[in-house]
């Protein structure tokens, strides 16, 4: 039976705001069996946790003090301040074994810096890899409707086995997350064609194509991006970070205009009114940032990134999610697919 | 500062959602329970050690123990209840069940539901049977209104609230008038004193503890037994090894692990209910019994011996336990869902 996992959630993440992790983490100990440590300024997480409904039994405090590291502060001011971080104290429980993984809605940087400086690469892992979802079109149902682009901002400049490895982190990732045996790979470029976009995709090409441990589909062109031809889309960190703020830009400008359209005369408001329901359901899809946790693969753990301004409901979704992929990955091979690289 | 032993501790504990983990939120649960056996029953993970060990406890320091449960639940299921009682070792005092049979046929509909009025009656006729200077802890859960209950039976007891009060509180509470004149009667002759130490809510319902501030300090929320027996422990009320029971029943028969346990004590902890001292102590004779981690032992073994010296003497140092409900903040709330819950009694 595997070990009930313990995720040390930095609560004080989200701009200083404690109470949406502190009301995700209450949610999540009604409903499952994860055990949580809370970092971040106790007496702040202790009132707002009796003002809500937990259950005690799974969720511990750690006291890190109230000046949490702002979004935008240099990722050195967390190394500088270990003890009084919330980032930086949930990152050293994972590094002592006193927490399976972390999930912070912190300052994303920061974050990748205390993971490379105290968290051990997994086995046979050359380069660990920021991972981030977008949204995409689906056809089945039950389908996951967000895919994962990786990396997206780790590593600027990679060479065909960095890729491979990504491809490999990725897919053992999706393949427990979203329950896909063998999910789709495609590699971002700018044609179909194997030879395109110069000599290291090319070779990453190659050896994707050659390692008959991945479902590789072969290149993915950036208008394919959101059809929904790959789940795990890998590339190097320059391209990918691109990639993703141009996603968070035009997820932005749709809010936007919805919202300008509905101001503009009565007839659209009408209409905006009653579509209520169904734009609704599509939230989370223009809003994903908000809706979904992404992953830091390559370490021994795997901890779990959330937008700033996520709620309650997504940072409680985000523990869910790193005690999931921690459940799935320690009663099978973590670093199973990278470790196939490195032979 | 010091307190005197009482020469007699009486122990009031509600049944359902506090002794038992009787399923009444939904329909199929409602609809067994007639038919429940004993051995059906199921007791809150913990209880039962909780109850054996405040009567040792007491009987250990020479004082007199009464254990009495009041229930809203009818006399037809109480074969089942007294034989599990007994069935878990319980001795008791007593139960007392409510005549909903009896109530249907005097046309009391609205009583059915309605438990302010049924059960500040039956702990204020059951009173008038105690000595002088006999000191209650009280025990319920956050399903219905034992708080309020609870804390009006405490407060008449000490006097802060006198008969006007009393009769406002229950006419905004839209208690059945003729139970209102029997509260205000029995009230009227028992002594004044502050007998009621400390009330008890097992938070059945996961009611966040703040809500519960309103009732003051002497009331103490709780997640479960382990914590309950923490603070009587704090108290001085439970002897350690009770507490190590308590824990030890919680793993062996309920699957809960150290962790579990342990952030159970740190929560109380958190939550000023368990003094640092009493947490700490604790903490270590946990540890000695291999029921703990023992990252905690060591922690104050001077402390644990002084503390330990003290409670023979003392019977513990004891939290302010003081201090009237604020019924103000209370009671326009609740006046609201007492009405609406008698309206669909009624209904």
């Amino acid at each position: 039976m595997t070990a009930v996992p313990v995720i040390a959630v930095d609560v004080m993440g989200c701009r200083g705001d404690v109470r949406p992790a502190v009301e995700g983490a209450a949610g999540v100990s009604l409903q499952t069996d994860i055990q949580m440590i809370l970092v971040g300024s106790a007496p702040r997480v202790q009132a707002t946790l009796e003002q809500t409904a937990y259950n005690p039994e799974q969720i511990d405090i750690v006291d890190a003090g109230d000046d949490p590291l702002g979004v935008s502060d240099p990722p050195d001011r967390a190394l500088a301040r270990s003890s009084r971080c919330s980032i930086s104290v949930a990152t050293d429980l994972v590094a002592a074994g006193s927490a399976s993984t972390l999930v912070s809605a912190g300052n994303g940087p920061a974050l990748w810096q205390l993971c490379v400086s105290r968290l051990a690469l997994a086995n046979g892992v050359r380069r660990a890899a920021v991972g981030a979802v977008f949204p995409r079109h689906v056809e089945e149902q039950d389908a996951d409707p967000l895919g994962l682009i990786l990396d997206v901002g780790a590593t600027v400049r990679c060479d065909a086995a960095d890729l491979l490895q990504f491809a490999q982190l990725g897919s053992a990732y999706v393949a427990c997350v979203s329950n896909v045996a063998a999910p789709r790979v495609g590699l971002l470029n700018m044609a179909s064609r194997k030879e395109a976009g110069g000599e290291v995709l090319t070779a990453a090409h190659r050896r994707l194509e050659n390692d008959r441990g991945l479902n590789f589909t072969g290149n993915v062109e950036g208008h394919e991006l959101i059809s929904g031809v790959a789940d795990v889309v890998v590339c190097e960190g320059l391209l990918g970070n691109v990639v993703l703020k141009m996603l968070h830009g035009l997820a932005a400008i749709a809010v936007d205009l919805t919202g300008a359209a509905a101001r503009r005369n009565w007839r659209w408001r009408a209409g905006m009114a009653m579509l209520g329901s169904g734009v609704e359901s599509r939230t989370p899809m223009v809003e994903y940032v908000a809706y979904a946790g992404a992953p830091i693969l390559g370490f021994s753990a795997i901890p779990i990134y959330c937008d700033p301004a996520s709620p309650a409901r997504a940072l409680g979704n985000a523990i869910k999610l790193a005690a999931k992929v921690h459940r799935e990955l320690s009663s099978g091979d973590a670093g199973g697919g990278a470790q196939r690289a490195s032979n | 500062m010091s307190r005197r032993l009482p020469r007699r501790r009486t122990f009031r504990w509600d049944l359902d959602k506090t002794y038992l983990n009787t399923e009444f939120e939904s329909l199929r649960g409602l609809v067994r329970i007639p038919f429940e056996t004993a051995s059906d029953k199921r007791a809150a993970p913990g209880v039962a050690t909780v109850i054996r060990g405040l009567r040792t406890s007491a009987e250990r320091r020479g004082i007199e123990v009464r254990v009495r449960f009041v229930s809203g639940s009818p006399p037809q299921i109480g074969k089942a209840i007294l034989e599990k009682l007994e069935m878990d070792g319980i001795e008791h005092d007593g139960v007392t069940f409510k005549d909903q049979l009896g109530r249907l046929r005097r046309g009391k509909f609205r009583d059915l539901r309605e438990q302010v009025g049924y059960k500040l009656t039956e702990l204020l006729r059951d009173r008038r049977n105690e000595p002088a200077g006999t000191e209650e802890f009280l025990f319920g859960d956050d399903w219905e209104s034992d708080p309020l209950i609870y804390s009006i039976y405490a407060d008449v007891l000490s006097g802060d609230v006198g008969a006007a009060e009393l009769e406002r509180i229950l006419r905004e509470l839209h208690v059945d008038p003729e139970l209102a004149v029997l509260a205000d009667e029995l009230s009227a002759h028992l002594r004044r004193e502050r007998s009621v130490r400390r009330i008890f809510v097992n938070l059945a319902r996961r009611t966040p503890p703040r809500r519960l501030a309103p009732y003051g300090p002497r009331l103490v929320p709780s997640f479960n037994y382990l914590q309950t027996a923490a603070c009587l422990f704090d108290d001085g009320v439970l002897d350690a090894p009770f507490v190590a029971d308590v824990a030890s029943v919680m793993m062996d028969e309920h699957g809960y692990d150290s962790r579990r346990l342990v952030n159970s004590l740190r929560d109380i902890e958190r939550r000023k209910q368990l003094s640092e001292s009493g947490a700490a102590v604790l903490a270590a004779h946990l540890s000695r019994s291999d029921l703990l981690p023992s990252a905690s032992e060591g922690r104050t073994a001077w402390r644990d011996l002084w503390q330990r010296a003290q409670r023979r003497v003392w019977g513990g140092p004891g939290r302010p336990a003081t201090g009237k409900a604020d019924y103000g903040r209370l009671i326009p709330g609740l006046s609201e869902g007492l009405a609406a819950a008698a309206q669909v009694a009624l209904d």
